[in-house]
């Protein structure tokens, strides 16, 4: 049974199958206390999925969009006024990509965290406050609830917007980037802490990046999006070793490695279209190296392995190098 | 002698409230023709402090750097000019180093009337040149930087950098703001235009992959100073200065069967404004010994090739 379901979900820039569309048909599930992976480039959605979950896109697009978004049977999409926001930060909470956005820079970091404590209807808050500050790893916390978050560096920022985000013991963590400012090293500290908080809370996460190095170190599952659709998801071991869709082969062919230093990187020809500007049928078709004259239809997503889908005419194809 | 470009001992120290902040020390590098020079590290390291430094935007107070030798501000006018020929830079964000009102023929002659004396019918021909070169077509050069995707912008920065025939290019994270299928294209452009031309490059990047791909020579800086010097595929295989471990080890390689990492990275990075005393590195060090708090290691060659700063392992330490 799954925590979220995503049935056909489209955004478009206007009303009609004919407006612009952002997103278009995209189905998806998580599961309790299962990471996601939703990789894709500039452009490809993956922010605008993880948003529409809490209802966070931009009101202008709310009349195109369309499907279903069900938490536990209940359409998001439908939800209004106080079912709404006792699931932002409640039962759903987000990381996003710069922590001094989602930080109050006027208000000290222990009034932020006893504010969402004492939404999550705890007493004690300073004691509470202290202990959340601990288990994200900052330390001497009791001394860090009266910083600000300017004194903070963008590691402990982000352990600060993690804290604030567990308060309520949400069942599912959508994180945005959350790494994608922070130094390697800070990185790789966060992505750890972030595992350890997931498994200490029966947490299920829905991680938005474009880093396949990431993905590899933190998600269970993968869900590749192009041009507002996804094209490939399946296991994260499956889609590394075995990927089905031309354009995660050639994605995952592109990232350069230390361990070998090729004289050139296997590329992809072209750039990713803009929204409005996406070929007929499958849009990755102008840049693939199997494309045919099927192409021009779009392809259905179809299932090659348990749990591994693939939306391509040559996905049961053997790879061509 | 056959650098292009050298520093010396460079160092930037800047006044502010705080104290000084010692940006860069005593940091000694060469480019030759030919050769690509990687400068890693992260935030507050240096990186961004070192380029301004060879691009004149800014004076060092400690060293020098030397162009063919001889020391920047002892450059003749003619020769001033000769240097802003010969070393060419390309920035990280292509959208800010691209002026949105000049069509991209003007922005690519620009250093070009600047810097040499071609006729206009000479850098009209070398424009087109340079925009195939890049892999654009000459008729991109009627058009507006906003007509373009990043991908097409930064290799129109390229174009740039390349009109004036450099010696020496100056790549200050160039893929960073790039998606992975266009960062892949650019590197190959800027590995195949380094290769044709014979060109230097100094390539600073805070990403290790990236580096061990376009480079053959590392220099690793921490807070302001090197600590380990050497090959790329040694810096990327076999790291030996503590700090190049971590950071090899925070790396993430695509790969869910990645071995597990056996030391993590520990640690803040700390103010450059309060830089710890003895080596900078010590208080996120895995095998810090007292001496580690109190006296600054010097660079030693090191077995194997390269210059590492670390009393551990010069003293076949753990």
């Amino acid at each position: 049974m799954s925590l979220l379901s995503i049935r056909n979900l489209s955004v478009r820039l206007g009303r009609g199958a004919e407006a612009p569309a952002i997103l278009e048909e995209v189905s998806l599930d998580v599961m309790p206390g299962e990471t996601l992976g939703l990789v894709g480039e500039s452009g490809s959605g993956k922010s605008t999925l993880g948003m529409s979950v809490l209802r966070l896109t931009p009101p202008r697009l709310a009349d195109g969009t369309s499907g279903e978004i069900l938490w536990e049977g209940r359409d998001i999409l439908k939800m209004r006024g106080r079912e709404l926001r006792g699931l932002r930060g409640g039962e759903i909470s987000m990381i996003l990509q710069d922590p001094m956005a989602s930080l109050n820079p006027v208000f000290s970091i222990g009034a932020q965290l006893t504010e969402a404590l004492r939404r999550a209807g705890r007493s004690d808050l300073l004691k509470a406050a202290e202990a959340a500050l601990a288990e994200v790893r900052i330390p001497s916390p009791a001394d860090r609830l009266r910083a600000y978050p300017h004194q903070m560096s963008g590691g402990m920022r982000q352990r600060v917007v993690s804290a604030i985000g567990l308060a309520q013991e949400p069942r599912l963590i959508i994180c945005d980037e959350p790494t994608t400012a922070l130094d390697a090293t800070i990185q790789f500290q966060f992505l750890d802490l972030l595992r350890a908080l997931q498994e200490a809370h029966g947490m299920a996460m829905l991680f938005v990046t474009h880093d396949f190095g990431v993905v590899a170190r933190i998600c269970d599952r993968v869900a590749v999006m192009y041009a507002g659709r996804i094209v490939e998801t399946g296991p994260v071991r499956e889609i590394f070793r075995n990927p089905r869709h031309p354009y995660t082969r050639a994605l995952l062919a592109a990232v350069p490695s230390t361990t070998a230093a090729p004289d050139r990187l296997p590329v992809i020809e072209g750039a990713p279209p803009s929204i409005g500007n996406r070929p007929e049928g499958c849009a990755f078709h102008p840049r693939c190296p199997l494309a045919g004259p099927d192409c021009q239809r779009q392809p259905p997503m179809e299932t090659l392995a348990p749990r591994h889908q693939a939306a391509c005419w040559r996905a049961r194809e053997e790879a061509v190098a | 002698m056959s650098a292009i470009l050298s520093t010396h001992a460079l160092g930037r120290t800047f006044r502010t409230r705080g104290g000084p902040l010692h940006a860069l020390s005593d940091v000694s590098i060469e480019c030759q023709p030919h050769h690509s020079l990687g400068v890693v590290g992260e935030s507050g390291c240096g990186k961004t402090t070192l380029n301004r430094l060879i691009l004149m935007l800014d004076t060092p107070t400690e060293g020098e750097v030397r162009f063919k030798g001889k020391p920047l501000p002892a450059l003749s006018a003619a020769e001033r000019r000769a240097y802003r020929r010969a070393v060419q830079p390309v920035f990280q964000n292509p959208f800010s180093s691209l002026n949105p009102r000049l069509r991209v023929r003007r922005i690519i002659r620009e250093p070009l009337a600047a810097n040499t004396e071609m006729s206009r019918a000479q850098i009209d021909a070398r424009v087109d040149e340079v925009l195939e070169a890049v892999g654009l077509i000459p008729r991109d050069a009627d058009r507006f930087p906003a007509e373009f995707s990043g991908g097409q912008r930064q290799r129109i920065a390229i174009a740039r950098a390349l009109a004036s025939k450099p010696e020496l290019m100056l790549l200050d994270e160039p893929v960073s703001s790039q998606d992975i299928s266009i960062r892949a294209q650019i590197l190959n452009v800027l590995k195949e235009l380094r290769d044709e031309y014979g060109l230097a490059t100094l390539f600073v990047s805070h990403d290790l992959a990236t580096v061990r791909f376009m480079c053959d020579e590392v220099v690793v800086i921490y807070l302001g100073r090197i600590v380990e010097h050497g090959p790329a595929d040694l810096i990327c295989t076999a790291p030996r200065h503590p700090y190049t471990q971590a950071l090899l080890a925070a790396t993430l390689p695509a790969d869910p069967d990645a071995p597990a990492v056996a030391i993590p990275p520990e640690g803040e990075i700390p103010s450059p404004l309060s830089p710890p005393k003895g080596c900078a590195y010590h208080t996120r060090c895995p095998f810090k010994r007292d001496i580690c708090k109190t006296t600054r290691p010097i660079a030693q060659p090191a077995e194997g090739g390269g210059m590492i700063a670390c009393h551990m392992v010069h003293q076949g330490g753990w």
